[in-house]
C-alpha cells in the first residue's frame, strides 16, 4: 500500500465509521471521555491499518473497547458513564413528544442492568452489528454469545419490570412465560 | 414478531440522542491522525470470522464453527492422544499408588493443589491445550426423536513471543447415537449420515447447522483478534495470559479477587457457584502458573456444596476422582456440573455436564449433555503443525 492508498483507505473508513465508533465510546464512558476514545481508536486503526478488515467495524468497535480498558481508571469511568446514563433519562423525561415514557423508562431499566449486559444490549440494538459481529467486539464464541445475551434480555426485562411507571403508556408487553420454559 | 425482538426493538427505539455527536462538534482532523509514523505493514491475512473465544472454545462453538470429524465412532477406551507430539504436556496418567485415596471432595482438591505445586512448568514457545469436546444433540423426526453425540477436537497454540502467530486446531470428530435406543431410532430415521439444525427463530442471520456422523479432517485457523493478544474469559470479564500470570497464590486472596470481580461485572449467580465454576475453571485448562492452579484447588476446598462422587472415569476411560455441583438450571432441570480430577498429577482430566431431571429434588442418575476433556495441557517448544489446511 503506497502512503497515497493509506491515506485514502484511513479517510474513508474514518469518515464512514467515525459516528458508529463515537456511539460505543459514549455507551461505554460518557461524552466526557468520547472524544478521546474515539481518537485513540483511530489512531491504532491508522498504525494497523493492514490488519483493518474489509468490513472494519466490529474491528474497530472490538479496539475501541480495549481502548476503554486499558487507558481509563474504572472510578474514573464510571463517574462519567454514570453522568451519562442520568442524562439519558433525563433527556427522555425532558421530551414532551408521544411515547417518551416509554424511552425514559427503558432507559432508566437499562442503566440498572449490570454493564457487560448493558454492551452487549447496545452492540445489537444501537450500533447495529450481527449477532456474529457482536461475539467478535466482545472477543467470545457466538455460542457464548447467545448465552450472554439471553441472561442480558431477561435482566434488561427484570429491570425494566421494577421501573416506577412515570407515564402515559403502558408499560412495554414482556409475557415472563417467555423464560419459563 | 416474538417477545424478545420486542424487547430489543423497544431499547432501540429508546436510542439517547446523545450517542450521536453533536451536528457543530469539532471532530479530530483525519490528517493529525495521518501525521502519526505508521509502522512497515506486515503481510496479513485476509480476516475471516474471528476465530472464537478468545481461547476457550465451546463445543459448540467449535462445532458450530464447522469443526472436525474423525470417525463415526472415535476410540473411547484408550490413552490415544489425536497429538503425539506432547510436550511437557502435563496430563499423564501417573497416579501414586502409595497414597491413600481422597474420600471428600475437601481433600482431592488439597492432595491436587499439593501435586499441582511439584509440577515444574514453566514456559515456552507455545502455550498449548489439546481437548476434546461432546455435546449430547436432540435430532430425528417429530415422532421418534432420539439424541446423538457429536464430538471435536480442537487445540490451542498461543505464540509467547513476538513473530510468531497464535492459532487453534480444530476437527471434528463426527457424530452418533448414543444408547441402543437411540440407535434402533436412527436406524428407524433411514441411519442417516448427517442431521440438519435449524437456528433459534430469533436470530435472523443464523444458519442451520449441519452435523455429520463422519469425522473430518484437521484444520487451523489463525487468530483474528484485533489486538492479537489473546484473552480468557475468568469471572466475568477477559484476562490476558500475562495478566493470568499475576493472580495471587494465597487461596484467600484469590477467593477475595474473583468475589470482587464477580461484584465489579454484575454476576447473576449464587457466589458459591461462581466460585466453584471460576475454579474450576483456573484448575481445568486456563494458562496459569502452577502456584495459582495449587491456590485454585484450595479456594475449592472451601466452596459450600460441593459433593463428592469418588472414582471415575473420563469418556476416554482415564481414571480419577470427580466432584459435582447441582444447581437447578435455566430451563427449570436440575443440571450438575462434574469436574473429575487425577489426584496423583493434579490434573483436572475433564468436565461434564448432567441433568439430573426436573423432579422435586435433584435426581441421583441422569444424562450426560456434554463434556470437555484436557488431553494435554502444557507449554511447547517445538514447531506447530505448518501442513494443515486453513480456514
Amino acid at each position: 500500500m503506497t502512503d497515497a492508498d493509506a491515506s485514502r483507505r484511513f479517510t474513508a473508513i474514518y469518515d464512514a465509521h467515525y459516528a458508529q465508533v463515537y456511539a460505543y465510546a459514549v455507551g461505554r464512558a460518557g461524552r466526557q471521555l468520547a472524544d478521546d476514545i474515539v481518537s485513540d481508536t483511530f489512531l491504532r486503526a491508522w498504525r494497523k491499518l493492514g490488519a483493518v478488515p474489509e468490513v472494519p467495524l466490529p474491528w474497530l468497535l472490538g479496539v475501541a473497547r480495549n481502548v476503554v480498558r486499558e487507558r481509563y481508571r474504572d472510578e474514573a469511568r464510571q463517574a462519567s458513564l454514570a453522568a451519562e446514563l442520568r442524562a439519558w433519562v433525563d433527556e427522555a423525561d425532558a421530551d414532551v413528544a408521544d411515547g417518551v415514557a416509554d424511552r425514559a423508562a427503558m432507559l432508566a431499566a437499562f442503566a440498572r442492568v449490570s454493564e457487560a449486559d448493558r454492551e452487549l444490549l447496545t452492540l445489537m440494538a444501537w450500533h447495529g452489528l450481527s449477532t456474529r459481529e457482536a461475539a467478535r467486539v466482545i472477543g467470545c464464541s457466538l455460542a457464548t454469545f447467545f448465552v450472554r445475551l439471553h441472561r442480558a434480555r431477561r435482566s434488561l426485562e427484570k429491570a425494566l419490570a421494577a421501573v416506577p411507571q412515570v407515564g402515559r403508556r403502558a408499560q412495554i408487553n414482556l409475557p415472563s412465560e417467555e423464560y419459563s420454559r | 414478531m416474538s417477545a424478545r425482538g420486542d424487547l430489543l426493538k423497544a431499547l432501540a427505539e429508546a436510542r439517547p440522542g446523545r450517542l450521536d455527536p453533536d451536528a457543530d462538534a469539532r471532530r479530530v482532523d483525519p490528517a493529525v491522525i495521518m501525521a502519526h509514523p505508521r509502522p512497515a505493514a506486515r503481510s496479513v491475512r485476509r480476516p475471516t470470522r474471528r476465530l472464537v473465544l478468545a481461547g476457550l472454545v465451546s463445543a459448540a462453538a467449535a462445532l458450530a464453527a464447522g469443526a472436525v470429524v474423525v470417525a463415526a465412532d472415535p476410540d473411547r477406551t484408550g490413552t490415544g492422544r489425536p497429538d503425539a507430539r506432547a510436550g511437557d504436556g502435563s496430563v499423564a496418567p501417573a497416579p501414586a499408588p502409595t497414597d491413600p485415596a481422597p474420600e471428600s471432595a475437601r481433600d482431592l482438591f488439597l492432595v491436587a493443589a499439593e501435586r499441582s505445586v511439584s509440577s515444574t512448568a514453566t514456559g515456552g514457545r507455545y502455550w498449548v491445550v489439546s481437548r476434546e469436546h461432546g455435546e449430547r444433540r436432540p435430532v430425528g423426526p417429530a415422532s421418534r426423536p432420539y439424541d446423538i453425540m457429536r464430538r471435536g477436537l480442537d487445540e490451542q497454540w498461543q505464540a509467547t513471543r513476538a513473530g510468531d502467530e497464535s492459532f487453534v486446531v480444530y476437527q471434528s470428530l463426527g457424530a452418533a447415537p448414543i444408547a441402543a435406543a437411540d440407535k434402533a431410532a436412527w436406524q428407524a430415521d433411514g441411519s442417516p449420515a448427517q442431521w440438519i439444525e435449524l437456528p433459534p427463530r430469533d436470530l435472523p442471520d443464523a444458519k442451520p447447522v449441519i452435523i455429520k456422523a463422519a469425522a473430518e479432517p484437521r484444520y487451523a485457523r489463525p487468530i483474528q483478534d484485533p489486538t492479537r493478544i489473546w484473552t480468557y474469559p475468568i469471572g466475568a470479564g477477559d484476562m490476558t495470559i500475562a495478566q493470568l500470570a499475576k493472580l495471587p497464590t494465597d487461596p484467600k486472596a484469590l477467593k477475595a479477587w474473583l468475589l470482587k470481580r464477580f461484584e465489579k461485572e454484575g454476576n447473576l449467580e449464587p457466589t458459591d457457584y461462581s466460585l466453584f465454576w471460576s475454579g474450576r475453571h483456573l484448575v481445568f485448562d486456563l494458562p496459569v502458573p502452577p502456584r495459582v492452579r495449587a491456590a485454585a484447588y484450595r479456594m475449592l476446598a472451601d466452596v459450600d456444596g460441593v459433593a463428592f462422587l469418588g472414582p471415575a472415569t473420563d469418556q476416554r476411560g482415564r481414571s480419577g476422582m470427580a466432584v459435582a455441583y447441582v444447581r437447578k438450571g435455566d430451563g427449570g432441570s436440575w443440571v450438575q456440573t462434574r469436574l473429575i480430577v487425577d489426584p496423583g498429577t493434579g490434573q483436572a482430566l475433564a468436565q461434564e455436564s448432567w441433568n439430573l431431571g426436573k423432579g422435586k429434588s435433584a435426581g441421583t442418575t441422569g444424562q450426560l449433555m456434554s463434556y470437555e476433556l484436557v488431553l494435554s495441557a502444557g507449554f511447547r517448544d517445538d514447531a506447530p503443525p505448518t501442513d494443515l489446511p486453513t480456514r
